[in-house]
């Protein structure tokens, strides 16, 4: 469905300034109803990828083919439609307006899209209801708390049903209770809709959901972890990688693997 | 949900940002309303004041479309991330146009609605002030003009228009331009060269000889460009230094104020220049119109001593038919002058040569010392106006000059050795240029060239402000002849009809520059407020207090109002150099008096702004808790 070519990203450079490689000769491809994740330590270039992969910033180099599409030589505006049609986001810090109520906000991309509203409230109060969030659901976000945001913003990323929803740390900001009905609300989603979901993460146990885990490091791929298997064992192998790749000390007991 | 709900939730949320600038397009849009239904109304037809209040509705729309640009650029360009969420969900050109157009509908029906009917209002009183401040002889009635309602909505509808374009542009651009100043950074070192020349420049115009006003006023906008932008280049440069001082170090408060300076002046110098420009307008104009209203008897005097002049008459016979007039009008003679003079020309402008002693004469009867004149030299006095230092100066030596006249059929050689322009005469283009000559010089002359002699005639009467009747008079009877010079009276007149009207004017004007300028501020506040919180927690988690942090915040709102005043106050003295050279009489009260008013009114504003900005911060700094919790 989505297919990365070399793709590069060079920030600076220009009048003398000094350049810097975010993203180096990347390649990847994701699958229709895949769940892939993307882990790497800080500066490694994973919210560049991101950014490169959703069409909201052009690569310096390389190819980005979406359904037999070559998306860096769409214009701003093709780009613009692209992303309303096919794509969903989800971010670390909501982004939700604040003029907005959350169930507002997730009528967003149908309001875009000119849906008929009643399409709209029917299907945002059936996955709104689903993921336990109709209590607070007519609140505005300064009202909300952090779990109610974020779920919001996982509805607004899925209502449209899109072919490839992209998170970037979207339980960064979560308690871990909120976090695991996070993303057990994103499983529930990607079934209902099957949506590939590409989501950049720090949290093992939460990369540990993926079908799939692409560590990166400077920009490039460093090494893939597939899931086959059980849960525990997938969190085991990706916690070694992550120590591999001088992760602090990770306290395994308390997640339930010694 | 529909577009139009959509941007209704917009506006409706943003209403505490608003509503201060909905309040100064709606008064806006009151002026123009206003301007325009006198210059639509039946009773007022004169060329005159048809041209006054164009010039002012070119003016206000002038201010108001730059203002209104601003505004929108400021207002939407704070709500980024807000367009950067929109953007990423895919919002296109074309939705970006249809919701921006929906909020600005709304924003720009409640003003131009609210402001038509405010203006509706205010008509009658506003027709009483131009009554009274117009000298008409009676109240102009109260008309309402359709005429003016549609061209009002139709100017403001462009106006926002517009501006909404402008921000469609910005907003549709794949990339968001560059945030220096004016688009270009420059080097600390240069701007630090950049300000200091324009220091320099400043002290030098101000007080070399040798400039003219209107080379000040070609260059002023160039010079206020280059001294904001390199004054802000020196305070980011003086920054960098001071962040190293070891005493700087000891004060945390200071020490984490400066850098926070460094990062948002730049960003804020086009704000507060616009600010500090229209309080120094609001100042200037203040300044003008007060010191034209206080000294128009003592301009008129200076510019004209006599109360009725005649000027080429061949004989006697207007010497008796003045004073008969004026002894009708029941106006008594103080001073009367009777003097010969000669008709000549030089490089094609036409001179009068007088004798020494008539001049030396008319100099002592206004005060001045006499300046002697030998045989073969002369006196050049040229016309009041050219530049009024001069005027201070009196009389000037200059390098002898061979000057050749032309006197009827002959011609007269002269070196000229002494420039004056000390007005001995009234407004009269045959006494704008005078040449002196010695008395045996004049009596040669005279004797000479009698076709080209003549005589100048001036009567002084008290009281002299009551004299119109008679000036009128003898006007009628020798318009034609071109005798009668101008007189005090009607210039007085003028002149208090043009500072009055400025006056009305200045006054509304002066309100919506106010208004504008707080609502930019108050922009500029909330929108820094909503970044707070997070900073704050930062700074606290560093170990700053609460009180520090309120203690930068009050030094950062301080500094925003204390710059635009500070280069206010530059202006004035701008202001105050250039009146001197223009009006010559002292200038130096009335604009420091408009300043220290205009001062008052700043610290107001800075109090009433403070006051809000505290509220705001504890209601988010609330939300945050809330969010928190």
């Amino acid at each position: 469905m989505l297919e990365a070519r070399f793709l590069t990203k060079i920030y600076g450079g220009e009048g003398g300034m000094p350049s810097h490689r975010a993203v180096n000769g990347f390649h990847l491809s994701i699958h229709p109803g895949e769940w892939v994740g993307v882990m790497g330590p800080s500066g490694s270039g994973k919210t560049s990828l991101l950014r490169i992969l959703g069409t909201l910033d052009l690569p310096t180099s390389g190819e980005l083919w979406f359904q037999g599409r070559e998306l860096t030589t769409l214009s701003s505006e093709e780009r613009a439609q692209f992303r309303r049609r096919h794509l969903g986001f989800i971010f670390q810090d909501f982004r939700l307006l604040e003029a907005l109520t959350l169930r507002e906000n997730t009528w967003l991309p149908l309001v875009l899209s000119r849906e008929d509203p009643a399409v709209m409230q029917e299907r945002s109060d059936t996955m709104a209801a689903a993921l336990g969030l109709d209590k607070g659901w007519h609140r505005y976000p300064r009202h909300a708390s952090g779990g109610e945001k974020q779920r919001a913003a996982a509805i607004r990323a899925m209502i449209h049903r899109p072919d490839l929803v992209l998170a970037d740390e979207p339980t960064g900001n979560l308690d871990s209770k909120a976090s695991r009905a996070l993303l057990s609300a994103l499983e529930t989603l990607r079934q209902q809709a099957n949506s590939a979901i590409l989501m950049v993460t720090h949290d093992p146990v939460a990369a540990s959901r993926c079908d799939r885990v692409l560590f990166i490091r400077d920009g490039a791929l460093m090494t893939e972890v597939r899931h086959g298997g059980k849960r525990q064992d997938f969190l085991r192998r990706l916690l070694t990688v992550v120590s591999a790749m001088g992760g602090e000390h990770l306290d395994l007991e308390g997640m339930g693997l010694s | 949900m529909t577009w139009k709900e959509w941007a209704f939730h917009n506006v409706r949320h943003h209403w505490r940002e608003l509503t201060a600038y909905l309040f100064s397009c709606t008064w806006a849009v009151t002026l123009c309303f206003l301007c325009l239904q006198v210059l639509f109304h039946p009773d007022l037809s004169s060329d005159i004041h048809q041209t006054f209040f164009m010039t002012t509705l070119f003016l206000l729309v002038v201010f108001t479309a730059g203002f209104i640009a601003l505004s929108h650029r400021r207002f939407y360009s704070e709500r980024k991330e807000e367009w950067e969420l929109l953007r990423a969900l895919g919002m296109g050109a074309s939705n970006f146009t249809r919701i921006l157009l929906w909020e600005n509908g709304f924003l720009a029906g409640i003003s131009i609605l609210a402001g038509i009917a405010g203006g509706v209002l205010l008509t009658p009183l506003f027709d009483v002030g131009v009554s009274f401040v117009l000298f008409l002889p009676k109240t102009l009635s109260t008309h309402l003009s359709w005429k003016a309602v549609v061209w009002t909505a139709g100017m403001f509808g462009l106006l926002f228009a517009g501006a909404t374009w402008r921000v469609r542009r910005r907003l549709v651009r794949d990339r968001p331009s560059s945030k220096g100043f004016f688009r270009i950074q420059i080097p600390e070192g240069v701007g630090v060269v950049v300000s200091l020349v324009c220091v320099g420049g400043l002290g030098w115009w101000m007080y070399a000889d040798t400039w003219a006003e209107w080379t000040l006023m070609l260059h002023l906008p160039f010079f206020v460009l280059f001294a904001v932008f390199g004054g802000y280049g020196l305070l980011r440069y003086v920054g960098a230094w001071m962040m190293k001082q070891s005493f700087l170090l000891r004060m945390p408060s200071l020490w984490l104020l400066l850098p926070r300076l460094r990062h948002d002046l730049p960003q804020d110098a086009r704000l507060l220049t616009l600010v500090a420009s229209m309080i120094t307008a609001a100042v200037g104009m203040g300044s003008v119109c007060f010191l034209l209203w206080g000294e128009a008897d003592r301009l008129e005097l200076q510019q004209n001593p006599w109360t009725v002049q005649v000027v080429g008459a061949t004989g006697k016979a207007p010497e008796q038919e003045v004073e008969r007039v004026l002894a009708n009008e029941g106006l008594s003679v103080r001073q009367k002058v009777s003097l010969p003079m000669l008709l000549a020309k030089a490089e094609g402008i036409d001179y009068t040569l007088i004798s020494s002693n008539d001049f030396n004469r008319l100099l002592r009867l206004r005060g001045y010392a006499p300046i002697p004149v030998r045989s073969g030299e002369g006196v050049h006095v040229f016309r009041y106006g050219k530049g009024a230092k001069e005027e201070k100066k009196g009389s000037v030596p200059i390098k002898p000059e061979r000057w050749k006249l032309h006197v009827g059929a002959g011609t007269w050689d002269l070196d000229v050795v002494q420039r004056s322009n000390v007005r001995v005469f009234n407004r009269h283009p045959r006494t704008e240029w005078l040449l002196v000559m010695a008395e045996s010089d004049f009596q040669q002359a005279w004797e000479r060239f009698e076709k080209e002699r003549r005589w100048i005639y001036g009567w002084k009467v008290s009281p002299w402000k009551k004299s119109a009747g008679a000036v009128k008079e003898l006007d009628n009877r020798w318009q034609k002849e071109g005798l009668l010079a101008d007189t005090p009276v009607q210039g007085r007149a003028m002149i208090r009809q043009t500072s009055t009207s400025m006056m009305f004017i200045s006054l509304f004007l002066s309100i919506l520059f106010f208004l504008a300028s707080a609502t930019l501020l108050t922009f500029r506040l909330r929108q820094g407020v909503i970044r707070e919180p997070e900073r704050w927690r930062l700074l606290g988690e560093w170990g700053v207090t609460g009180e520090q942090c309120w203690r930068i915040a009050r030094w950062e709102v301080r500094l925003l109002f204390m710059l635009p005043w500070l280069l206010t106050g530059v202006y004035v003295l701008l202001i105050h150099r250039f009146l001197d050279l223009l009006v010559p009489v002292e200038t130096v009260t009335t604009v420091m008096f408009a300043f220290v008013i205009q001062t008052g009114m700043w610290w107001l504003i800075y109090r009433y702004l403070w006051g809000k900005l505290v509220w705001w911060m504890e209601e988010r700094l609330e939300e945050e808790g809330e969010m928190v919790g």
